[in-house]
């Protein structure tokens, strides 16, 4: 049960309005396991409806430290709470699921008749373990530091439902139509939808939607989704791919086409053309049920807005802008007119600058009671909780980390709407210590050996973002 | 683009306008594609759009049909309604065309469905 997988628990629980009880105290961070209160089974269905993170719900029967202490504790079991699972007329199978331990198929036939014998439990049924009535699970968790001989905690139960990590298949980025240099992996869009609260009907904006994997996971929720970029060509599909074996991008490579690829194409709401700094080119506040968004950090997209300052030919930013162009322009039919708007004018946007326009653009543009999920770089040996951006309209809900290299992760911070005024708007604090240095400039001093490496390439919009060796899977 | 996203779009953007809206439409391709019916969803959208803006755009490209120009007081109640106002607000697409700010003149161009709402740094205001 790691700091994600519970933010996300809560979160599913709290799209269902379903009252999770759950103690704090009880809880070994490192432990997988975690044990809940519900109502029912249908909550529990309910939640693993939608998490990718929790990976089953069982039916709690008891726990203990060691196995004597399980078996007596299940001993102790009402009988007309067991009689319900243990008739013979249904069929059951046993499993182990064993953490930082491997155990054996034969230890099954031993732990079913020490059941019997020391927990008195005798188990009629027929055994099928094709399509068994009831599963009942050994849930063992052996300590986070290899192989210990004894168990810390030992849980036994029946098996309820599983949650949704088939998705991470199904939305892999390996088989998405179209990608980018920073399209977000599958697994981690999916976790953010659930932390949005995106569900059926809801409408979901990211302004810096890119290939839009953020809200290909919205829609497979259920939510209508809209999203907003400065970059034409990544909008529209022009200039170099980011796939592999593939030198430019098709004309069929956008947004529309990656939610046609999953059935989702009746929830698209638009993509627009836009710079997100531009918060007056929306007409009304309190639009948008979520914002999830996974801004620039300046280390494989650009960072740019659009300035009235005058055009600096020394800007590397515009004459890396203008190398792009030529090439858009060579490789592919672009219409004249819509380049010049593409590629001119665009100045140096911080990464502070971003994250405070973002939050003064949820604080206006979120409904009440709204989330905000995105993701923010960070230094990791300066970081301290005190440097998360904060709103005095945007409460914190949530903030977990991935690291990325040993001295960079990216946290997913959760916020939501809470209040509504009209004088707070551009109330959004971003601490100075946060990005007292470019984060750009902190990630290629971190990295000596990455620096090297994209200097000879002369890249144009370097690696993915998600290069998969670079990647620790937050689980 | 969707009339749905163009209720809520303005070229308050652009130096020196004020309101911006709506943006008229001068379109050479639209396109209309069926998309699934959510009552609750199109319910939700109709108490953010701007109804007059709506049946003005939707009748400037010759896609009104029969949707009331008077918003329905009732018409969360009012399935029939909803189908209609769903039509207008999801299946009618811009495909080509231009956005025209009602202020300045200034234009935005819709390319295979996507506006292009970028200004030039001279145009840009607060």
């Amino acid at each position: 049960m790691s700091a994600p997988c519970g933010n996300e628990l809560k979160a599913v629980a709290d799209f269902f309005s379903i009252q999770l009880g759950f103690d704090p105290k009880s809880y070994d961070k490192q432990d997988p396991f975690i044990v809940v209160t519900l109502e029912n089974e249908k909550q529990a269905k309910q939640i693993t409806s939608r998490t990718v993170l929790v990976r089953s719900v069982y039916n709690y029967w008891a726990e203990g430290t060691s196995r004597e202490e399980l078996y007596q504790n299940i001993k102790q079991l009402k009988d007309t709470f067991k009689e319900a699972y243990c008739s013979p007329s249904r069929s059951f199978k046993i499993n182990i699921e064993s953490y930082n331990l491997k155990q054996d198929f034969q230890t099954i036939p031993k732990r079913l008749q020490e059941l019997a014998e020391h927990a008195n439990l005798d188990l009629q049924g027929p055994v099928s373990l094709s399509s068994p009535d009831v599963s009942f699970y050994f849930l063992e968790y052996y300590g986070s530091q290899g192989t210990k001989p004894l168990a810390k905690k030992l849980y036994f139960g029946t098996w309820v439902a599983d949650g949704q990590k088939h998705l991470v298949q199904r939305y892999d980025l390996k088989k998405r139509h179209y990608i980018g240099n920073t399209s977000m992996d599958a697994r981690l869009s999916l976790l953010v939808s659930n932390l949005a609260l995106a569900g059926p009907g809801s409408w979901v904006l990211d302004p810096f939607v890119g290939t839009g994997s953020l809200l290909v996971a919205c829609a497979h929720y259920g939510a209508y989704v809209t999203g907003t970029d400065i970059d034409y060509k990544i909008i529209h599909g022009f200039g170099k791919s980011s796939s592999h074996k593939k030198k430019f991008r098709g004309p069929d490579e956008n947004f529309l086409a990656n939610l046609r690829q999953y059935g989702l194409e009746d929830l698209y709401l638009d993509v627009l053309v836009g710079d997100a700094s531009k918060h007056a080119m929306w007409r009304r506040s309190s639009l948008f049920d979520a914002i999830v968004t996974d801004p620039p950090y300046g280390i494989r997209e650009y960072t740019v807005k659009i300035d009235s300052k005058k055009r600096n030919p020394e800007n590397k930013i515009q004459a890396q802008e203008d190398e792009d162009i030529d090439m858009v322009e060579k490789g592919h039919d672009v219409c004249e007119k819509q380049t010049s708007y593409a590629g001119s004018q665009k100045s140096d946007y911080q990464l502070q600058d971003i994250v405070k326009d973002l939050l003064n653009f949820a604080a206006k543009f979120l409904k009440l009671g709204g989330h905000l999920v995105y993701w923010l770089p960070v230094y990791r040996p300066d970081y301290t909780e005190e440097m998360v951006p904060s709103h005095p309209c945007l409460k914190l809900i949530s903030n977990c980390e991935q690291t990325i290299t040993l001295k960079m992760s990216r946290r997913l911070i959760t916020m939501q709407k809470c209040r509504e005024d009209t004088e707070l708007l551009d109330a959004a604090h971003i601490p100075e210590m946060l990005y007292k240095e470019r984060l750009r400039d902190k990630y290629f001093e971190a990295n000596p050996e990455n620096d090297k490496k994209k200097k000879k390439k002369k890249k144009h919009r370097g690696a993915g973002e998600c290069d998969t060796e670079s990647v620790n899977q937050p689980t | 683009m969707k009339l749905l996203t163009h209720n809520m779009l303005t070229s308050n953007i652009i130096k020196g306008v004020t309101k911006g809206f709506p943006l008229q439409i001068a379109a050479t391709d639209i396109k209309v594609t069926e998309v699934d019916f959510n009552p609750d969803f199109i319910s939700r959208m109709i108490s953010k759009v701007e109804w007059p803006a709506l049946c003005e755009a939707a009748e400037s490209i010759g896609h009104l049909g029969d949707l009331p120009k008077e918003l329905d007081p009732d018409y969360e109640k009012n399935e029939e309604f909803l189908k209609k106002a769903h039509h207008v607000l999801l299946e009618v697409e811009i495909k080509e065309g231009e956005l025209i700010c009602p202020e300045t003149g200034r234009k935005f161009p819709v390319t295979n469905g996507i506006p292009n709402m970028l200004l030039n740094e001279d145009e840009v205001g607060k």
